[in-house]
């Protein structure tokens, strides 16, 4: 499958230390060193792609970790090739010379923060323990002084879920011109529990969801929210058509550690081990291509039974047309198997979001009177 | 087999897209949307190309037909 998308870790070191954080070697130091770094651009010179320029986001641990001349040296090794530079930040180290980078290169810069001050620093907190909302907003501050526009991912919880008309006042504040993402807490790599579990939270998330779409719609808002506007995309495909997601392709998200090492389908599967799949690197920019990578048998393994489990999902979810078969890490995660269904996540950003977005353009058709109250009665 | 989750999700997926694709094919108002729920389909034709222009940072899913 040609790549969607290069995630590539500068350094899996992170300055901060999030509750909710799934990698177990984020205090871990080593940064990528030139020879990976020369051996990285000779590998993406072998990577197919059907998008130009390919994406590649700089994704850690904390990319901005490392120093700004790792990035200018990086540019320019990769300069060759059609690539779009991202970087998914915390925002705390952002400074005049990272807005000067990002400016230079054209860098997409993402932001994440999880809300208010008092939802944000509840888990995104330092490694003493402090809040560090302060900080991002001062980072923030910097990219707007630099008129770079950004966009923002915010991790979900309770708290959240329980706040959608704050949430939105503080989403209209910061007015992210690339959008707004949003991912849910989840139980994934170390992080083996979460305070998204169970029925209640599920409609509480519908709740909030509903609510940001009528509150984006009340305001008139321009705001790109990323899983419901992703979604409205899927529901108005062609006819007959199949969203197909990347994370259970082979191929189409490339993911390359600090040390190259390469692995594909989901990203949180490169800091997990297995008894069955043992790790889920299968080479290394040094001394393979992507093509030999296809070839490796434990890869080969991995992926008969992620394309086992999407059956599954295909022959036993009803939206399956417009989720394409489930996250593999999740199910791994959830199941200790690929071969399985249903996940938190199928049921958070397939199921809740595409009622939620069905129920709207069921609503501005004029479609279905009698869905609309059994779908959405909750948001009345 | 799995039981199947979702209920009648899928027909009311159908029915969006079918309406969607008259839309797209030019095949005028489809006799279950009223005026107003098709201007509303063509607006959101048009807000679609719009986005289609937008980034799609770490937009990792995508149609295939």
């Amino acid at each position: 499958v040609p790549a969607d998308l290069l995630l590539v870790q500068p350094t899996a070191f992170c300055n901060i230390d999030c509750s909710y954080c799934y990698l177990a070697h984020r205090s871990d130091k080593k940064r990528m060193s030139a020879a990976t770094l020369q051996a990285l651009a000779a590998f993406v010179a072998g990577v197919p792609s059907h998008r130009t320029p390919l994406a590649l986001v700089w994704h850690a641990g904390e990319p901005l970790a490392v120093p700004v001349a790792f990035y200018e040296a990086a540019f320019e090794r990769l300069a060759p090739y059609p690539l779009r530079q991202h970087i998914q930040t915390n925002a705390v180290l952002i400074s005049d010379a990272w807005c000067a980078l990002f400016k230079q290169w054209d860098v997409h810069v993402g932001v994440s923060i999880d809300g208010p001050k008092r939802i944000h620093d509840a888990h995104r907190v330092d490694r003493a323990g402090r809040g560090t909302f302060d900080r991002v907003m001062g980072g923030i501050a910097k990219l707007r002084e630099h008129e770079i526009p950004f966009s923002i991912l915010a991790v979900l919880t309770s708290d959240t879920v329980a706040a959608a008309d704050e949430m939105w006042d503080f989403i209209v504040s910061l007015n992210p011109a690339r959008g707004v993402g949003f991912l849910v807490e989840e139980q994934e790599g170390i992080h083996d529990h979460s305070s998204m579990v169970g029925g209640r939270r599920r409609t509480a998330f519908r709740r909030f969801m509903t609510r940001l779409a009528e509150l984006r719609a009340r305001d008139r808002s321009a705001i790109r929210i990323r899983e419901l506007d992703n979604m409205r995309d899927h529901l108005v495909a062609p006819s007959g058509a199949e969203v197909a997601k990347a994370d259970n392709r082979p191929g189409a998200i490339i993911n390359i550690d600090v040390d190259g090492n390469v692995a594909t389908f989901s990203p949180e599967l490169m800091s997990t081990t297995h008894p069955r799949y043992g790790t889920f690197s299968w080479g290394n920019v040094h001394t393979h291509s992507w093509a030999d990578i296809a070839k490796d048998p434990r890869f080969q393994r991995v992926y008969a039974d992620i394309e086992a489990g999407i059956d599954l999902c295909r022959r036993s979810c009803d939206y399956f047309t417009v989720c394409g078969g489930g996250c593999p890490s999740n199910k791994l995660a959830e199941f200790g198997t690929f071969v399985a269904t249903e996940t938190q996540h199928c049921r958070f950003f397939v199921q809740v979001v595409a009622d939620v977005a069905i129920e709207r353009l069921e609503r501005e058709m004029g479609l279905g009177a009698k869905s609309r109250i059994a779908i959405n009665g909750a948001s009345k | 087999m799995p039981v199947r989750k979702g209920k009648r999700t899928a027909q009311r997926i159908k029915r969006i897209r079918e309406v969607f694709a008259a839309a797209r094919d030019g095949a005028g108002e489809p006799a279950k949307v009223g005026a107003s729920g098709w201007n509303n389909v063509e607006a959101y034709l048009a807000f679609d190309n719009f986005n289609k222009a937008f980034d799609q940072f770490l937009n990792f899913v995508q149609w295939e037909k």
